[in-house]
């Protein structure tokens, strides 16, 4: 009785630990594209840990779900569905605290010089990226900064590939239009897009 | 349909390769793993056993898993070869109830491994720390042999049983660490088996002994999953919104508070 029970115990703490292993696996290997992601699609500096330690959370109970191969997608789709949820959330304390949209675009930045600096130069990027439509800047982020492949993308945003490339393609040129007037003129003047 | 070329390899201009280059350069700061390892209660899994296997798969959980049986095999034939004096020792340990002795099967799973050094110095000491001996002891003990030659070092510099310094030093902090995060595993262990009350006895002990510790809040979580799986609502109730109110931003807010 004692054999078995002992044996019940390290049975199940061995899968414990398989899971703690693979879940430290993902992890290390995707926390620092979901930072990124989160970072990229809006989430405010000051809840960017939280909502990192949020996604895994979400990873680590829907660990048996996530099927081998598949996870650094996975994690890519949780963060994505959580900055979803970030800026629905902030837009809706924004309209209730002033009634109006908000004034998203920034004013003249650094001129390009200032672009030497690289913290900067992210600083400006996610400024830029900040202008473009949630549809656009997930597929721009997560193809030309994540680096996904487009049927890779098309999973994790949950949209056919055809439309990848297209939301893709317009990405591009307003990012291209954002950068060449970044600093010259004040983006809220554009209108958006 | 053909993939496209990323602007960073082709197409870009000298502005727009700086920003796409910062963005891809840009990293998280340490303090966000350290405290993500510490919610997950990752604490105790080595990277390296988590990151030497080759592309995520359970399979490579599977032969973790398969490497610990083997283990556990020769465990239990060493443990038959020793006789009854040995046996009793064993079933000595195994009978006891209290829920700070070391988990069942610890002592030969090898990803428990000695948290690593830097993450452990890392983390803000606990206000009010008491060497927890008669807890981590046993643990020490079997982990001892397998620890890595720095580990091994720190350890010459632990107190052991004798009383504690005034001043902290990075080892008793990895140490209140690893006791705080032993602590919560055993309240795990006791909600996962069923036993709420041993889950809060344990939790209570992490309190009295860690009121400031790095894991307060995920003892707060665990204490709310207890007292839920206890059906007393009224204090699940009276902890959740002292729950809400010191951890106002928590990440655990939405899951405790759907029950999840």
């Amino acid at each position: 009785m004692l054999f078995g029970r002992r044996w019940r115990d390290s049975g199940r703490n061995d899968a414990v630990a398989a899971r703690k292993i693979r879940l430290r696996r993902i992890f290390e290997d995707s926390h620092e594209q979901a930072w990124r992601v989160l970072k990229r699609l809006g989430v405010p500096a000051e809840r960017l840990d939280d909502a990192v330690q949020q996604v895994f959370l979400i990873t680590a109970e829907r660990l048996d779900d996530i099927v081998p191969g598949r996870e650094r997608a996975f994690v890519y789709g949780v963060a994505l569905h959580h900055a979803r949820n970030v800026r629905r959330r902030a837009w809706r304390e924004v309209l209730g605290s002033e009634g109006s949209e908000p004034d998203q675009y920034a004013t003249a930045g650094p001129s390009p010089e200032a672009l030497l600096d690289q913290k900067q130069c992210a600083a400006i990027c996610t400024e830029v990226l900040e202008t473009m439509d949630a549809p656009l800047r997930e597929v721009f982020v997560l193809f030309e900064i994540e680096g996904l492949k487009m049927h890779e993308i098309a999973d994790v945003v949950g949209i056919p590939a055809g439309t990848v490339a297209s939301r893709l393609r317009r990405a591009r040129s307003v990012f291209r239009a954002r950068v060449t007037n970044w600093g010259s003129l004040p983006l809220a003047a554009e209108g958006g897009l | 349909m053909s993939e496209p070329t990323r602007l960073l390899e082709q197409g870009a201009t000298p502005v727009e390769r700086a920003l796409l280059d910062a963005a891809v350069a840009e990293r998280p700061g340490p303090r966000l793993r350290r405290r993500a390892i510490a919610a997950l209660g990752l604490l105790y899994v080595a990277p390296r056993a988590a990151s030497a296997a080759t592309p995520m798969s359970t399979g490579v959980a599977a032969g973790a898993s398969g490497k610990l049986m083997l283990a556990q095999v020769a465990k239990w034939c060493l443990v038959l070869g020793l006789g009854g004096g040995v046996v009793a020792g064993w079933q000595s340990l195994s009978g006891s109830d209290d829920p700070a002795a070391p988990l069942p099967g610890q002592g030969t799973t090898e990803v428990l491994a000695t948290a690593p050094q830097d993450e452990m110095s890392n983390v803000a000491p606990a206000q009010r720390e008491q060497p927890a001996e008669d807890d981590t002891d046993s643990k020490d003990d079997t982990a001892r042999s397998r620890r890595s030659p720095a580990a091994k070092s720190t350890q010459a510099h632990t107190p052991g049983r004798s009383p504690a310094p005034a001043a902290p030093s990075a080892p008793d902090t990895s140490r209140s660490v690893r006791d705080q995060v032993a602590l919560l595993d055993h309240a795990r262990l006791w909600l996962s088996r069923g036993a709420p009350q041993r889950a809060l006895a344990t939790l209570s002990k992490y309190r009295a002994r860690y009121p400031q510790g790095v894991l307060r809040e995920e003892a707060s979580v665990l204490r709310i999953e207890a007292l839920r799986a206890l059906g007393d609502r009224e204090q699940e109730q009276a902890e959740l919104r002292r729950f809400s109110r010191r951890f106002p931003r928590s990440a655990h807010t939405e899951r405790v508070k759907s029950g999840r």
